[in-house]
């Protein structure tokens, strides 16, 4: 075998926030969970089934974070998915009629067959998204990463223990639902702060990712700035964002995703159709929502109404044409920098996963056509796993990194701002609350011993970082609202109960019921 | 150790500093963006020990209004009744105002701003009202310390907005106490945790240490482990498996070699971090 010029990995991370409302018949944030399992994970699911058949060789790199397992695993979640695609499966064959003889006619029909592709894809994995990926982990060409709990960003934690207990959670789920432990972790933003490494490196996780500066700003500086991974001092090791590969798809400007002839998002017959058509599909209070159907283009810079149709089809010959085009540029930039490293560099691609499919429409084709172009079509770059580029290169530059995240200027001002500060002295003084309890009512009766552990799941609940962060971006502020305090509220309402020798059991058993993940949790982490 | 006391301008709103520039007499104030304005303040008060009295004066009095905090904590707003016009918004259930304890702590948020909160007791604000007289009419500092380079700033606080944004430097380790002066003495009343601020920069650093994970040196060296190499579940691999894994670690091998006699490391490849 011949060596590459350079590995290429690339890394999606999957993650939402715990969103189940068992106590309400139909709650829009859910949607959240559908939109992204019918748009982004099931297409996953299916691109890597067809390169599996193909014989394709890759390697992909995915996070699914512990709140998103519990939700792609649980019940309730899997019945109203399952209803949920009974209702575009309905509302696509009514397309069909609506449209025929019109232009959007082969649009339906794309959406229609669509539709049943997801019904087959949903029950091929026993109606469990996480089978599907632990199949592929399995096969050898995904390497699926924990994440800090749900989400917690742990830089911000006030204490070492809610940290550690966080990640203990997280290693904990993840073996349930994969049958082994972590090797690597997706720090939730990329967030690192000092002593990160040292908890990592207790509960058995072998490396992260962090953002380019928190290796390049490292001390001392690293030799080969982020094109290799470094270790912490402890022998964690960290690998760090490429940007270049990264603003070819992030960026609004000059991104992929903004091509006039994908799919624009923001045009629904959720919204866009008769509201008598559309009434059956939404939920009872009959407020206009998203469902998925788009049957416009971005176009370009114009008012949403000039939108032009959407063809999926010239769309698909351009996602091709984007990953020729990304892999053409990361060559280039291999061979560059071997030039200039005298070692094949390591680009690390990360991107948030439901930007493949969910807002990227094309996304999911794009990261198919990938992966055929750098098996096939040419030799210089290789896709590559965490855990075998270290297996390749075990020997590696020692540092210290630099405390950021890969949020908006770097460091952690998206998460603690005049929006959003305020949470922290509640979560803190949770976090405190949390340890006296564990410390003061350990193994004293069945009864407590929940009671402890619920409390500790409220806690972990209210530490999600998505709270914070849709406080800092203006949109659903209520709901993330509603979910700090709700969370934080139970979580005082146990404390005080527990201190005061007045647990209401049929308080506790609801609370169990509403907010029921992890029924792995255990508050000894907390001692 | 270097003490003064200072005005954190960069904290202070646009509507602020033209309030302080118009007092200061500074022309053309109207037309500066915020980053003139603190400029031209920030030389004034250098230059003329008068105008910074007046300053931090008119910082003094502006504090003690609620409107000036600089990001003050949005108090948790009730959910307001359902009214026909007004659908309910569910912003969550209550949580407490208060806690019953004295807290200081500091939160780095990036190389140049701490984000520092507090609470203080009811029975401490008593005990200490048994000392002191006008507690609420002194001027509330934050003592904010470098202590990789003992540099020591005092800065002005509203006691009542229970946050303040404090200004920093990138590589710092800061810790700050929560206090008020009495007669020119500054008392300390809270102690906070102390926290280090991000590098905004590449290190000027440039020695190297490389390492190779005992791992890793480990499952190179043991070959013949079944285990390792395929797997618990796996059954007996046949012998052609055998030779390709075998042969994929020699190359590993011969891989980590290489790359230790490049970087320097001579002999055995070593299991702790080394200095070259």
């Amino acid at each position: 075998m011949t060596h590459p010029v350079g590995y290429l990995m690339l890394v999606l991370h999957a993650h939402l926030p715990f969103v189940r409302h068992p106590e309400y018949e139909e709650f829009l944030e859910e949607d959240w969970l559908y939109e992204a399992m019918l748009e982004t994970y099931i297409p996953l699911l299916e691109v890597y089934a067809g390169l599996e058949r193909d014989g394709v060789p890759f390697q992909i790199t995915m996070s699914l974070t512990p709140p998103l397992c519990e939700m792609l695993a649980d019940p309730l979640l899997i019945s109203r998915f399952d209803r949920h695609l009974g209702t575009l499966e309905r509302l696509t064959h009514a397309e069909l009629r609506r449209t025929r003889h019109t232009p959007l006619e082969e649009c339906a029909r794309f959406y229609h067959e669509r539709v049943r592709e997801a019904r087959r894809t949903f029950e091929a994995w026993g109606r469990n998204l996480v089978s599907g990926f632990r199949h592929f982990q399995e096969a050898g060409v995904l390497e699926i990463l924990t994440c800090s709990g749900t989400h917690c960003l742990l830089p911000l934690c006030a204490t070492k223990q809610a940290a550690r207990a966080q990640l203990r959670l997280a290693v904990r789920n993840y073996r349930k639902h994969f049958g082994c432990a972590p090797r690597g972790i997706w720090l939730a933003e990329c967030g690192y702060g000092d002593g990160v490494d040292a908890l990592l490196h207790e509960v058995g996780i072998h490396y992260f990712f962090g953002d380019t500066h928190a290796v390049l700003f490292a001390e001392p500086r690293p030799r080969y700035g982020n094109f290799a991974p470094v270790y912490c001092r402890n022998g964690v090791a960290v690998f760090a964002r490429d940007q270049e590969s990264s603003k070819q798809v992030w960026s609004a400007d000059v991104g992929y995703p903004g091509d006039p002839d994908y799919r624009e998002f923001y045009r629904d017959i959720g919204f866009d159709a008769d509201y008598d058509y559309i009434r059956p599909y939404l939920h009872k209070n009959g407020l206009r929502r998203n469902l998925g159907i788009k049957y416009h283009r971005i176009t370009g810079k114009v008012p949403l109404h000039e939108k032009q149709l959407y063809n999926p089809h010239v769309a698909r010959d351009r996602a091709a044409e984007h990953a020729g085009n990304f892999m053409f540029n990361r060559q280039h930039q291999a061979r560059y920098l071997h030039g200039v490293l005298g070692r094949p560099p390591l680009i690390v691609a990360p991107y948030d996963a439901e930007l493949y499919g969910h807002w990227w429409f094309e996304g999911p084709w794009f990261i198919d056509y990938l992966f055929r172009k750098i098996a096939y079509d040419q030799t210089d770059i290789t896709t590559i796993t965490p855990t075998r580029y270290l297996e390749l290169f075990p020997v590696n530059q020692v540092v210290e990194p630099c405390p950021s995240t890969w949020g908006d200027k770097g460091y952690f001002e998206v998460w603690l701002n005049g929006s959003n500060d305020w949470i922290y002295r509640h979560l803190h003084r949770g976090e405190e609350m949390m340890l006296e309890l564990a410390r003061t009512f350990r193994d004293r009766s069945p009864l407590l011993d929940r009671a402890l552990n619920q409390a500790a799941r409220e806690l972990v609940l209210a530490q999600a970082s998505d709270w914070a962060f849709i406080m800092t971006t203006g949109t659903m502020v209520p709901y993330a609202e509603k979910r700090t305090r709700d969370h934080l509220h139970n979580l005082y309402g146990l404390y005080l109960q527990l201190k005061e020798n007045r647990l209401e059991e049929r308080w506790l058993a609801q609370l169990e019921w509403q907010n029921n993940a992890f029924p792995e949790i255990d508050y000894h982490d907390y001692l | 150790m270097k003490v003064k006391r200072t005005i954190a301008w960069k904290t202070l709103g646009v509507r602020m500093l033209r309030l302080l520039a118009a007092k200061l007499g500074i022309r053309g104030r109207s037309t500066m963006t915020k980053s003139e304005l603190v400029r031209e303040l920030q030389r004034l008060t250098r230059t003329s020990p008068k105008a910074r009295a007046q300053a931090l004066a008119t910082v003094k009095t502006m504090a003690s209004q609620p409107s000036s905090k600089p990001a003050p904590a949005p108090p948790p707003p009730p959910p307001p009744p359902p009214t026909p016009e007004q659908p309910f918004i569910d912003r969550g259930k209550p949580i407490p105002d208060v806690y019953g304890q004295d807290t200081l702590r500091l939160l780095a948020r990036d190389p140049e701003w701490i984000f520092a909160y507090w609470e203080l007791t009811p029975e401490r604000i008593h005990q200490l009202h048994s000392r002191f007289k006008d507690l609420h009419d002194r001027t509330w500092e934050i003592k904010l310390t470098n202590m990789k380079t003992g540099e020591v700033e005092h800065i002005a606080v509203f006691l009542g907005a229970c946050n303040w944004y404090l200004h920093v430097k990138p590589r710092g380790v800061y810790q700050a106490e929560l206090g008020f002066r009495d007669g020119g003495i500054f008392i300390k009343v809270l102690d906070s945790n102390p926290v280090r601020t991000p590098a905004d920069a590449i290190s000027e650093r440039a020695d190297e240490e490389w390492m190779i994970m005992r791992r890793d040196l480990l499952r190179m060296l043991h070959l013949s482990h079944e285990r390792e190499l395929f797997g618990e579940d796996r059954p007996l691999a046949s012998a052609e498996r055998y030779k390709e894994v075998t042969r994929e670690q020699l190359e590993v091998l011969r891989q980590a070699e290489r790359e230790a006699r490049a970087l320097g490391a001579s002999g055995g490849v070593p299991s702790s971090p080394r200095k070259r």
